[in-house]
């Protein structure tokens, strides 16, 4: 899994629709196919580019 | 008209309109003055503004002319004795009276020290303080933000200055130094569960560590892990008081750029803002994160400017929990 998603900075649970799903955050957008679930669980891609520290 | 012409018109009225005209009012009393201390009289009272703006066309301008005061409008042919002298190319606009831009109370220097307000390790800008919180040996009161504002990201010492407000917000030595850098949990390249660090808090320096400004008092710490879906809120240096909403819990690998480069951490907790705001902006690290029942759950350390069901970008916490366990600290009652 990690290295079909080299770009990911973060994976975590989220919910949609009521139920877990696993939440993979993208550094980009990327061309391949992703997993839409894992054993039965939906995973919900998302871009967010990279976080940095709070400070001004 | 070209803009050589309303130059010269603006001279002109200034001169021999407006000059005149507050003249009259003056010796007619109709100034009022507003009871206020006498040290902020001036001399200086305000009346019209006299300027240059764009005209119907390209390269056409007209005079521009400001009221300051409301009785102006009502003077007799106020408008006509421009327009006249304008030959009609005037825009006249009551705008009142103006005040300077003041920097909002959380950037501001706070006696007593308020949770939210700007605070910083004297070498650099400015974070926010967190919390105040009882360290766990000597039972003391202490300041609680994040490792990159109280400890420099590792490079700060065991008693250095910290600052209130932080540097970036004219927070000087000694003059504005609130405590010294007392403890911090060391950042690594992966693995860090969160961004901590604890200050000592000054002999005398007052603060209040219960109310959080806007959305009342602390109930303590919140005795479970908080959840996707939860509205939380926090109080920061840059953004002030904003809600947000929990998009992703136990979010593993988050990357984060700090100034020695990317960090990843664990188990933290994903937010954003409600509304069309951001839940967080640079400035705001350090903060303490609540539930709705106004029960502390997280330290807002990092942030970015993509993602978000409103497109505002992302707000990444460390769990209050972990954070006191790491530090061997407790939430004042």
């Amino acid at each position: 899994m990690r290295e079909v998603l080299a770009p990911m900075t973060g994976i975590g649970l989220t919910q949609v629709d009521g139920s877990f799903a696993v939440k993979v955050n993208l550094r980009s957008p990327v061309d391949q196919q992703l997993p839409q679930q894992l054993d039965g669980v939906p995973i919900v891609y998302e871009v967010t580019g990279i976080a940095h520290k709070r400070l001004d | 008209m070209d803009i050589m012409s309303v130059r010269s018109l603006k001279a002109e009225v200034a001169e021999h309109l407006v000059k005149p005209l507050l003249g009259e009012v003056r010796a007619g009393s109709s100034f009022a003055v507003s009871a206020r201390p006498m040290n902020t009289v001036t001399g200086t009272e305000a009346g019209i503004a006299l300027g240059i703006t764009k005209g119907t066309r390209k390269s056409d301008y007209r005079l521009a002319v400001r009221l300051q005061r409301r009785f102006l409008e009502g003077l007799p042919n106020l408008h006509e004795r421009f327009e006249q002298r304008a030959k009609g190319e005037v825009d006249i606009q009551y705008i009142g009276r103006l005040q300077k831009r003041q920097m909002p109370w959380h950037q501001m220097r706070q006696r007593p020290l308020l949770l939210g307000c700007s605070v910083g390790h004297h070498k650099i800008t400015a974070g926010t303080l967190g919390a105040f919180v009882l360290h766990g040996r000597t039972r003391r009161t202490v300041i609680l933000s994040n490792n990159h504002v109280l400890a420099n990201e590792d490079l700060g010492k065991v008693g250095d200055a910290i600052l209130q407000p932080g540097p970036y917000d004219k927070g000087k030595a000694r003059t504005h130094e609130v405590g010294t850098l007392l403890n911090f949990v060391k950042l690594k390249s992966s693995g860090n569960l969160t961004d901590s660090a604890i200050a000592t808090l000054g002999k005398d320096i007052p603060y209040d560590g219960s109310t959080l400004t806007g959305v009342g008092k602390l109930a303590g710490l919140r005795p479970s892990p908080i959840d996707v879906g939860a509205t939380v809120m926090k109080v920061g240096r840059t953004s002030g008081l904003t809600r947000g909403r929990v998009t992703a819990i136990e979010v593993d690998n988050v990357v984060v750029g700090f100034d020695r480069g990317e960090l990843s951490f664990d188990s933290q907790i994903e937010i954003e803002g409600a509304d069309e705001e951001p839940f967080s902006r640079p400035g705001d690290s350090g903060s303490l994160i609540v539930d709705e029942d106004r029960r502390a759950c997280g330290l807002l350390f990092a942030g970015g400017d993509v993602g978000g069901t409103n497109a505002k970008g992302l707000t990444y916490a460390n769990d209050l929990a972990t954070v006191l366990q790491q530090l061997k600290i407790t939430m004042a009652d």
